[in-house]
């Protein structure tokens, strides 16, 4: 690998976090509506106190010192004090993390898998009833929006036949420990994954059936079973590795995708995870914590792409070697 | 025993408007050493038929009728897991659009290779020894081995299918239009390293060309196509110096000579027939100068002229059945 390419896309996620900055910091303070009205319920609160709390929270000052401000203490690892919970901002949205991680993982991992091993098989059999099957799958869930899917999974598999509970991340109060209480929390994770994943499955299966049958016409297939390959082999070694480059593509934008339907997901499903700190968060108008959850999923969506980038070159020699694809063959 | 023989050879193409019979009973055979050079213009049916010897026929085509016999085997009856140890083994190709036929994710050496390792030779060392030997031969410094197709020139990776064609020492090799789209230097050297090797390994090839010069460099017999028809078969001298039927003769003309008169080259006129639904009657016929009535009635018969095959109503004295 080529440490030219790697260092460039390095300043470039860099580039991109300081714009994403500027971006977060505008924008919630161009949203409708007040903080300080939001602390104070009273509507008889006097001008004096207001302007105190204004001061309090550094509100008082123009937005260009306050986003210098804000820079600053970004520089310093502080992400400021929640508003609304009057803790620190890092320390709420630190133990929220694990939660959504692991939520966006479980999702990302079985939107992968299952979508693409479908739309493999759709690709390698296309034409025949298997792929018509597999393509009508598809087809309807590409076309459900997820949070409809959730409510229908909630209905369903929560309240009809009560399989899966309602919401939350345990059972309350139910004093599990060790095996049984992350059996308890993956038994909790079943439906706000997949109420995120169906929609990703559909998707993945057109993507790579479509790209699995783009690279079956190619002449190498033919080269190679010219060369008296196995079919199996012709599969795995020679169709799969070249079907799944867009895919990298498409996982990279989807990963940013997801991390704004984990909100949806997370809200339908009282998920307490960052997705549902970030609406609450956006509701009480808590502009350090808001900020915060933005930075959080920003950071996560250009680290994760710049992974991405990388893998790219682990599978893809031409832009391994040359430092950016060429567009040939 | 002719080590290939092609007899009676018909492939269909099944479309919904019809079936387009893509060879008509074709007849050819191949001796142990000779290289057969088949030559006509686009879509006449040479890939069509050097394909099926292959049993590379897909859906819409089949195989209508006749027989590919290899060593005496008739390769209609064989499985898909027989073809596929043939394939590489005993039979392989060189095909033209060598610039998407090598797989952009594998180094070629893996790819040259993987012929081998696919028929059963498991010794990393033998395998990796043959690649070595084979680059070099087809003029490629072994070290590149581990570079990938989109590393390599147009000439270059023609070579390195030819290596991926000859690693195993094949007894038929199929050259489809193996330097068509390169340049003439590249089209000389690759035709000098087709011959050494042709010589050096004792192939038997199929030379598929629409270019009379390759045919002539490479091969002692030539088949003419058209239409999905052989429809002369002759020495190259013989073919060159006296050809039989209009449609070879028109070829020769049409193509422009070094040495020797300087004469005004003469085009086709017409284009190439349709093969859906195509008359019952010569298919040249149309753009023929020296069409009879006959022509236009009934499908010439192979007539045997001085141990030559040519199918024209010219030569032949059989009237019209029909």
């Amino acid at each position: 690998m080529n440490i030219k390419f790697v260092a460039r896309k390095i300043l470039a996620s860099f580039l991109t976090l300081l714009a994403i900055t500027f971006v977060n910091f505008a924008i919630f303070r161009m949203v409708p509506g007040d903080p300080i009205r939001m602390m104070f319920k009273d509507p008889r609160v006097s001008i004096e106190d207001i302007e105190a709390m204004k001061v309090k929270y550094g509100l008082d000052k123009p937005m260009m010192g306050q986003y210098i401000n804000y820079m600053k203490n970004l520089a310093k690892g502080e992400l400021g004090i929640s508003f609304w919970q009057k803790k620190p901002v890092g320390k709420v949205i630190a133990e929220r993390i694990p939660r959504t991680l692991g939520l966006i993982g479980l999702s990302l991992f079985l939107a992968v898998v299952i979508g693409t091993i479908l739309g493999a098989v759709a690709g390698w059999k296309g034409g025949s009833k298997t792929d018509s099957a597999i393509m009508g799958i598809s087809m309807t869930l590409y076309s459900v929006p997820s949070f409809a899917f959730g409510i229908l999974l909630m209905l369903a598999f929560a309240y009809h036949f009560a399989i899966f509970p309602l919401g939350g991340i345990e059972t309350p109060a139910s004093g599990f420990t060790g095996i049984r209480k992350i059996f308890d929390i993956a038994r909790h994770m079943v439906l706000p994954s997949f109420s995120i994943v169906l929609w990703y499955i559909g998707q993945y299966i057109l993507i790579t059936r479509s790209s699995m049958k783009d690279v079956l016409s190619q002449p190498y297939i033919v080269t190679a079973r010219a060369k008296g390959v196995r079919e199996r082999r012709i599969l795995t070694r020679h169709a799969l590795r070249n079907a799944f480059l867009p895919l990298i593509t498409i996982t990279g934008v989807n990963i940013a995708f997801m991390t704004g339907g984990i909100i949806e997901a997370e809200t339908v499903f009282s998920w307490p995870g960052l997705g549902r700190l970030f609406y609450d968060a956006v509701m009480k108008r808590d502009y350090p914590l808001l900020q915060g959850c933005f930075l959080v999923f920003a950071v996560a969506v250009v680290i994760l792409n710049f992974a991405v980038d990388l893998l790219y070159t682990r599978i893809d020699p031409r832009v391994r070697i040359n430092g950016e694809a060429v567009n040939e063959g | 025993m002719s080590l290939l023989e092609v007899k009676n050879l018909c492939v269909d193409y099944e479309m919904r408007r019809g079936t387009a019979r893509a060879v008509n009973n074709v007849n050819f055979t191949l001796e142990k050493g000779e290289t057969l050079g088949l030559i006509g213009e686009s879509g006449c049916g040479k890939t069509t038929a050097a394909m099926s010897i292959l049993g590379f026929v897909t859906s819409p085509g089949r195989i209508a009728e006749g027989e590919v016999i290899f060593k005496g085997k008739n390769l209609r009856n064989f499985t898909d897991e027989q073809m596929r140890q043939l394939r590489g083994m005993s039979m392989s190709i060189v095909r033209q659009e060598a610039q998407n036929a090598l797989n952009p994710v594998l180094t070629v050496g893996e790819q040259i290779g993987e012929v081998l390792r696919e028929h059963g030779i498991r010794n990393k060392i033998d395998v990796e020894d043959r690649v070595d030997s084979l680059l070099e031969m087809v003029g490629i410094s072994p070290e590149r081995k581990k570079s990938y197709p989109f590393e390599f020139s147009g000439g270059m990776r023609q070579r390195v299918m030819i290596a991926l064609a000859a690693i195993a020492e094949p007894e038929l090799m199929i050259l489809d239009e193996p330097i068509t789209g390169l340049d003439v230097i590249v089209q000389r050297q690759l035709l000098n390293l087709l011959n050494d090797l042709k010589n050096k390994m004792n192939l038997t090839a199929l030379l598929i060309a629409h270019d009379l010069s390759v045919i002539a460099e490479m091969c002692s017999r030539v088949a003419v196509m058209y239409g999905g028809f052989i429809v002369e078969k002759a020495d190259v001298v013989d073919l060159y110096e006296k050809p039989l039927h209009p449609y070879s003769k028109a070829l020769i003309e049409s193509y422009p000579r070094i040495h020797g008169e300087k004469k005004k080259l003469v085009s086709i006129p017409g284009s190439p027939p349709h093969l859906l639904s195509p008359p019952e009657s010569c298919l040249f016929a149309e753009r023929c100068k020296k069409a009879t009535e006959k022509c236009f009635r009934c499908i010439p018969e192979e007539t045997i002229i001085d141990s030559r095959m040519v199918r024209c109503h010219l030569y032949s004295e059989e009237e019209c059945n029909v």
